[in-house]
């Protein structure tokens, strides 16, 4: 908590990741909102291509949490950097994906217009901007609904649209909060594996917040558990599952049931 | 689909019917004497006059009038209340500061301003289009400051985080999301300019259809007076139905609209 910016970058716990470089460094940031403390005290290290889950009880503050790394939100303690910068306002190496996809796509868009829009606004030529928007939304399997509007297609397809607009946007950090959560069963299976394979696939860092204990650990290489408000760090958990996962394979294997365990020891479920 | 909704908008067998069974009662009444000649001219009389007038070219002109003193105040109205009620709708403390302005001033009636207007502007068209604008202004006003207010702040936040700067994100998010308000806002307002604008030229001698009717009024052609008015009637059935296209093709978007395409 009280290492210089320039020591943060090595993780004394785990001598063998000293050439990490952390991406995301939050250092004892604190919230709250009028009198009520959500978030007391988050400090934590997010490395270079990681892929790293966060659960906590409802209610925790996971939302406030990824609202001020985001420098949507202010905060009234700590510091959090992304890429060694302190985050005043929201970086442009940072992706977001709410919950919400229903609120956060523009229905009088186009799903390719929807994609398209935040990249006029970024330095870059309207051919790579429309170069990107189209490999993007390839990439998600769109490629084929770019002219309906949101609202004319399913959840799973409408939340794949608001993943394309980050992708686009060409984050280095992607914070999603609960994206699947309100989606069907099987539509959830494919969009976890789809996040999967665009981050094997890109140079991306990913912080995935979500209710779901097995999500957490299906997809992540490490799991944040956070207490209730006011909210700490209860535990940070390494995933120690083979890649590339199976949502069959993975979660036989006798590892996956010992996590499942730990987490909801963790969140302070009893056995 | 498109067809059968608009079709829909229009009169149908039903509503022609109940307008003859209506002429036909009233002439019934005005030829047994029931309802007195010296008010009441038989509606055929009426009708052969309102016939008379769409065949003349000065009607054609005061039609012109009386619309363009209407949508000129509700273009110059709107240009002005459009941007100034995102505005104050967007940043609260404003709004709260001109709020008893606004209160004060909104209730007043156009039409109460018009011998002020004589006197500054006179009786040509520009002091017309000073009430029809300012009755379209306190109008559409409202709205958008309402409509600024619709705006989802999830959408808000995610293009805040996509770093889209601000006066963009009125143009692309605030903009559309007030619009349903605002597009209702200016088909009433349209309706009431025309209102505004008949009325400022019958009593303020402005030219249009409302002078027509007191020039016909003091000539004692009663007839005229009757025809006259349901053009103006029609006239402003006539605004009202421009608009409806326009507002479904803008806001084809929007979830009240969805199930019906
Ligand atoms: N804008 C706000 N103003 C006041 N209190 C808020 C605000 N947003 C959230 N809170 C409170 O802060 C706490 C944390 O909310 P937050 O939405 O961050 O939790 P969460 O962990 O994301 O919850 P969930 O699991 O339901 O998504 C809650 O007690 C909530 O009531
Ligand atoms: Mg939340």
């Amino acid at each position: 908590m009280t290492e210089t910016a320039g020591l943060s970058r090595t993780s004394p716990s785990s001598p063998d990741k000293d050439d990490r470089v952390a991406i995301l460094e939050v250092d004892g940031l604190r919230k709250s909102y009028g009198s009520e403390l959500v978030l007391e005290d988050i400090t934590l290290r997010i490395f270079e291509g990681e892929l790293v889950s966060i659960v906590g009880p409802s209610g925790c503050g996971k939302t406030t949490m990824l609202r001020c790394l985001s420098g949507l939100l202010p905060h009234e303690g700590g510091t959090v950097r992304i890429a060694g910068e302190e985050v005043t306002g929201p970086p442009d190496t940072l992706g977001l994906v709410f919950q919400d996809y229903s609120r956060s796509l523009l229905p009088w868009l186009s799903v390719a217009d929807n994609v398209r829009l935040p990249l006029r606004y970024k330095p870059i030529s309207k051919k790579e901007a429309e170069e990107r928007t189209a490999e993007a939304l390839e990439s998600v399997g769109l490629a084929a609904h770019t002219r309906k509007k949101p609202w004319q297609l399913s959840g799973g397809m409408q939340q794949r649209v608001a993943i394309a607009r980050a992708l686009a946007y060409h984050p280095r950090l992607l914070l999603m909060d609960e994206p699947f959560a309100s989606v069907d069963a099987q539509t959830r299976v494919e969009l976890e594996d789809l996040t999967l394979r665009l981050w094997a696939e890109r140079d991306m860092t990913i912080a995935f917040v979500t209710h779901d204990i097995d999500e957490a650990i299906y997809l992540g290489g490490r799991i944040v558990v956070l207490t209730r408000t006011p909210t700490t760090i209860r535990e940070v958990m390494p995933v120690d599952l083979p890649r590339p996962r199976d949502q069959i394979a993975t979660k036989a294997l006798d590892e996956f049931g010992r996590l499942r365990a730990s987490v909801f020891t963790a969140l302070g479920h009893h056995q | 689909m498109r067809s059968v909704l608009t079709w829909r908008r229009l009169p149908g067998w039903r509503q022609l019917l109940s307008i003859l069974v209506t002429l036909l009662l009233v002439q019934a009444l005005s030829v047994t004497g029931l309802l007195s000649r010296d008010s009441f001219p038989l509606p055929s009389e009426v009708l052969v006059r309102l016939g008379e007038l769409v065949t003349g070219a000065g009607f054609w002109v005061s039609v012109g009038d009386s619309l363009g003193q209407a949508m000129l105040g509700l273009a110059l109205g709107t240009a002005v209340a459009v941007p100034l009620g995102l505005l104050l709708g967007r940043f609260a403390p404003a709004e709260q500061a001109v709020r008893p302005i606004i209160e004060f001033l909104r209730p007043i009636p156009s039409i109460a301003l018009l011998p002020l207007v004589i006197l500054t502007a006179g009786v040509g068209m520009s002091g017309s289009v000073i009430l029809t604008g300012l009755s379209s202004l306190w109008m559409v006003l409202v709205l958008a400051i309402r409509g600024a207010r619709a705006t989802d702040p999830v959408a808000e936040q995610t293009l805040v985080s996509f770093g889209v700067p601000p006066l963009a994100r009125v143009w692309r998010l605030v903009l559309p999301s007030a619009l349903p308000f605002i597009l209702t806002g200016i088909r009433i307002a349209a309706s009431v300019a025309l209102v505004v604008a008949i009325t400022v030229e019958l009593l303020g001698g402005m030219p249009g259809l409302g002078k027509d009717v007191q020039a016909s009024l003091q000539n004692g052609d009663k007839a005229g007076v009757y025809a006259y008015t349901i053009a103006a009637g029609l006239l402003g059935l006539l605004v009202n139905f421009v608009f409806v296209p326009i507002e479904d093709r803008l806001l084809s978007w929007h979830s009240s609209r969805r199930a019906a395409r």
